[in-house]
């Protein structure tokens, strides 16, 4: 008995999900279109966007609307919270209103940046490491695993024991602690992909390795990667402000949140409440600003979870 | 009434990404006892999607809108999910392709047959293992006994299907669904398997199998009606032998290469039926 | 696999000699002269100079890291200028610290959220359905979002100075209560071995709120990964294979689970190994003195011989918990052999 199903066996099984998938990766133009409606859908991430975007806005126009300076300290300290100052002042007498609003503008540049970085990094290193068959691969894992071996935290402000607490070996630090996670995600993306029918058809036409390789692995394993950006950049965000506040960070009198929880924390002790509150309500928010989004262009590369 | 399963104008949308697919469009097939019958379609969601209807699986983003699917003259689209799991299984069953990702990989396999064979018989462990083993020797499973406690990535291909269809026989059901049972397998181990499943069903005429399958191949040497389905409906239905000397369709035609062919060693036809996602 | 775990612990000692070496190298770039800052900025540089030379500081790097190996084959450490012992002997006295309260920390979050995620996932749609869904979705978003040094605060804010409930949050115990005889070094064990329940007391007393901010932050991702985990498995082609041919909805449960416990495991065993060291700030906050805080003070300070041991410390810890997620592995899932 011949079978008759050639085509089919070479080409592979194209089950539903791989359609949906593919047809969700390789859009004509309506993707764009896709794209706004479902973010017009789902509220999560809208909240998400207006928070993000909320923040990025008073990291630019903080400094003109706040109502003092906040580096300027005033002889008013430790006062709860008033009409003349909002959120109370600190044991210098900062205002700590206008320090909640300028802080942004430090974090994000730091949180943004690094996260780019670490992405720029750990992305094109995923992919060799994941389609390689060979020691290259193997090698560059092993050395990221390195990294990660390392307590991230030790790791952080040892780094920048040696390289200065300033705001860009903050972003350098940053970035290095978090490119492994790039490259184990994209790596295992890769692997993934790399098995995967259409792949192997593809092959089977004739492309080369490396086109391979770029046209249809990378815009492939980019969305889980990007869900993960924005899940990073919140982390980063708090990573700045745990290593502001154990001193090893930003220096004061520079407005960052990890710092004013810092400075509030014994003052919680003896109930002084208003300046540790402020500042880690702003990190939270921001934080989660940054993971509700993460969480829509999530369900957005799932097709089937729309 | 010969008629084991009746599905009548059986509709089932699915709602993705804000567009519907009428996967089944007014869908019409039956099966009668004692006979195997083929489905034949295009590659991708359609047949397997009828399976999933009659087995009252089918979950969102799908929606089974309109229709009838008269098992015994039971409608089962009007029945309520305790009725349906009674019936799954038992009366009703269901193999599939790729073996190893049907069974639990963490369980041996003979305790994954006997699990099902108690779900719809009141025996005892002991007493299920041993019609599993039974089951096993049936199906030509070799040193049956070993196998027993073997994991499933322990099992070749071709064993690994042989329990899958231990799973939809065990207990005896009347009408078998087999989607695709012999994909991907070696073509000797495809022979051997349709050939266990026929004899297997030719000893109890008064159950039937749905075959589904896109190898011509396999219909013609099996299946005693054919039922071809493209868009959502079944376009033509008959015997085997009829629908391969005359095809009245222009889609069954070209499915079937422009020469009639006759059941039996075939000259080639054009092309597979795997030409993609039509509509 | 009792040869691929020898095989595994074989590897460790050179695996720490590569980040022993990595970190020898890194640290010796913090700008500070150890002898320096234990003398002050005051003393002379001739005293500065002798100091040097007598911790060896003036020798090629390459011999100073011979030394160090040579020494830490002994057991020796070196010595920890800040605290004045040897390093070892601070560790002996903060590693169990640490590690009860992170312990207690670990085990309090898989608690929390394994059952809980598990009813979410099974509970599926209807009213309790979609409100624990509801709650584990915000509780997700703020757990994640609220930094743990901050939640502690206010968490001592609360219960400590509103409530007055809970011990001051300084330590391990209170200041007037005696402690048990080292046996663990873990408060809590030591107290039991020993019958003390005034210090028993005390000790979880002081262990609520510390371990609470763990059980907090850690729960989260703990949670989600369960609720995740069983999601796919309940989506996996066998499942529904099983579902089509009529498998009783307990045990279509039973098997969810035992499937889906693989990337729990996983991801609590990575959990674990952060934590040593995530709790850094935990201990801060609460004067805990564990090696957290030992890490931070030694880095402050240039005290490398301590930071080194540390980072040493929790580097095999982190092998070695690998190690046995690895085990775990072969013992739950068949498909892997060693």
């Amino acid at each position: 008995m011949v079978s008759t199903d050639i085509g089919g066996q070479v080409a592979g099984r194209l089950t539903s999900r791989d359609a949906a998938l593919a047809a969700a990766f390789n859009p004509p133009r309506g993707q764009l279109a896709v794209i706004t409606r479902y973010i017009r859908t789902h509220r999560a991430m809208q909240v998400g966007l207006l928070i993000v975007l909320g923040y990025a806005l008073l990291a630019v126009i903080a400094r003109l609307i706040a109502p003092y300076n906040p580096e300027t300290a005033t002889s008013a300290t430790l006062q709860p919270p008033s009409l003349r100052h909002l959120f109370g002042t600190d044991v210098s007498g900062f205002d700590i209103l206008s320090r909640v609003i300028a802080a942004p503008r430090v974090d994000i540049t730091i949180a943004v940046t690094a996260t780019l970085l670490a992405l720029v990094i750990g992305t094109p290193l995923g992919v060799l490491a994941g389609f390689s068959r060979g020691v290259l691969g193997e090698v560059v894992s092993r050395i990221f695993d390195l990294i990660q071996a390392f307590p991230f935290f030790v790791l952080a402000i040892t780094l920048l024991a040696v390289l200065g607490p300033s705001v860009v070996n903050l972003i350098i630090v940053v970035a290095v602690v978090n490119a492994p996670i790039y490259l184990r995600l994209i790596k295992s993306q890769t692997l993934y992909l790399r098995e995967r029918t259409f792949i192997q058809a593809a092959r089977v036409v004739g492309n080369t390795e490396f086109s391979l390789m770029f046209r249809h692995l990378f815009p492939n394993a980019l969305p889980p990667v990007l869900a993960q950006v924005s899940i990073n950049v919140a982390w980063a965000v708090i990573l700045t402000a745990g290593v502001s506040f154990v001193g090893a960070g930003v220096r004061p009198p520079t407005p960052e949140w990890g710092l004013m929880i810092s400075t509030g924390a014994s003052n919680m002790f003896s109930g002084q409440w208003w300046v540790a509150l402020f500042p880690g309500i702003a990190l939270a928010v921001s934080t989660a600003g940054y993971a509700l989004i993460a969480d829509g262009l999530r369900d957005l590369s799932d097709p089937t979870r729309r | 009434m010969d008629n084991l399963l009746t599905v009548s104008e059986l509709e089932t949308h699915f709602y993705v990404g804000g567009r519907t697919t009428k996967v089944l469009n007014g869908l019409d097939l039956s099966v009668r006892r004692g006979e195997i019958v083929g489905l034949v379609g295009p590659s991708g969601t359609g047949k397997s999607v009828l399976v999933a209807s009659i087995l009252g699986l089918v979950k969102p983003p799908g929606r089974i809108v309109a229709g009838r699917v008269r098992f015994n003259g039971e409608d089962l689209l009007k029945v309520n999910e305790a009725r349906l799991k009674r019936l799954r299984g038992k009366d009703i069953s269901l193999i599939a392709a790729n073996p190893h990702t049907l069974l639990n990989p963490l369980i041996p396999v003979g305790a994954q047959v006997a699990n099902f064979l108690m779900a719809h018989r009141p025996v005892s462990k002991k007493v299920a293992l041993d019609q599993v083993l039974e089951m096993f020797r049936a199906v030509g499973i070799p040193d049956p006994a070993r196998r027993l406690g073997n994991y499933p990535h322990e099992l070749s291909g071709g064993m690994a299907q042989r329990v899958v269809i231990s799973i939809g026989l065990i207990c005896s059901p009347q009408l078998l669904l087999a989607d695709e049972p012999t994909f991907g397998l070696d073509l000797t181990i495809q022979a051997q398997v349709l050939e266990l499943m026929k004899s297997l069903l030719a000893q109890r005429p008064e159950a039937a199998m749905l075959l589904v399958t896109r190898d011509l191949g396999i219909v013609a040497n099996y299946c005693d009606r054919v039922a071809i389905m493209h868009q959502g409906r079944i376009i033509e239905s008959g015997e085997t032998a009829d629908v391969w000397r005359a095809p009245k369709q222009a889609y069954t035609q070209e499915i079937l290469g422009a020469a009639a062919l006759d059941r039996g060693p075939s000259p080639t036809p054009k092309a597979s039926v795997a030409t993609g996602m039509d509509g | 696999m009792l040869r691929y775990a020898v095989r595994r612990l074989l590897i460790i000692p050179p695996q720490l000699l590569g980040i022993s070496l990595v970190t020898f190298v890194i640290i010796r770039q913090v700008p500070g002269n150890p002898a320096r800052a234990q003398l002050g900025q005051f003393a002379s540089q001739d005293a500065v100079q002798r100091l040097a030379t007598y911790l060896g500081l003036n020798r090629p790097l390459p011999e100073q890291f011979l030394i160090y190996l040579k020494n830490l084959l002994r057991g020796d450490l070196g010595q920890s200028w800040f605290t004045g012992h040897s390093v070892s002997s601070d560790l002996l006295v903060r590693f169990p610290s640490t590690l009860e309260l992170i312990t207690l920390g670990f085990l309090g979050s898989l608690i929390v959220a394994i059952p809980l995620g598990v009813l979410i996932s099974l509970r599926g749609a209807g009213f309790f359905g979609r409100i624990a869904e509801r709650f584990s979705f915000v509780y997700g978003l703020m757990a994640g979002a609220i930094p743990d040094f901050w939640f502690a605060l206010i968490l001592v804010f609360v219960f400590f100075h509103l409530l007055g409930v809970v011990a001051a949050p300084v330590g391990q115990l209170d200041l007037a209560v005696n402690p048990p005889p080292r046996i663990t070094g873990m408060l809590v064990l030591d107290s039991l071995l020993t019958f003390n329940w005034v210090a028993l007391l005390s000790a979880i007393g002081h262990l609520i709120l510390p371990v609470a901010t763990l059980v907090f932050v850690n729960a989260a991702p703990v949670l989600r990964m369960t609720r995740s985990s069983i999601a796919n498995v309940m989506d996996s082609d066998f499942i529904r294979f099983s579902r089509a041919n009529g498998l009783p909805d307990k045990l279509i449960i039973r098997y969810a689970l035992k499937n889906a416990l693989l990337p729990i495991i996983t991801l609590s065993g990575v959990l674990y190994t952060i934590l040593l060291s995530g709790a850094v700030l935990t201990e801060t906050i609460f004067s805990w003195g564990g090696v957290g805080q030992y890490a931070v003070q030694s880095v402050v300070n240039a005290d490398w011989f301590a930071l080194q041991a540390v980072v040493l410390l929790t580097a095999s810890f982190s092998l070695f918990v690998f190690l046995v997620l690895d085990l775990l592995y072969a013992v739950v899932d068949p498909r892997i052999k060693y």
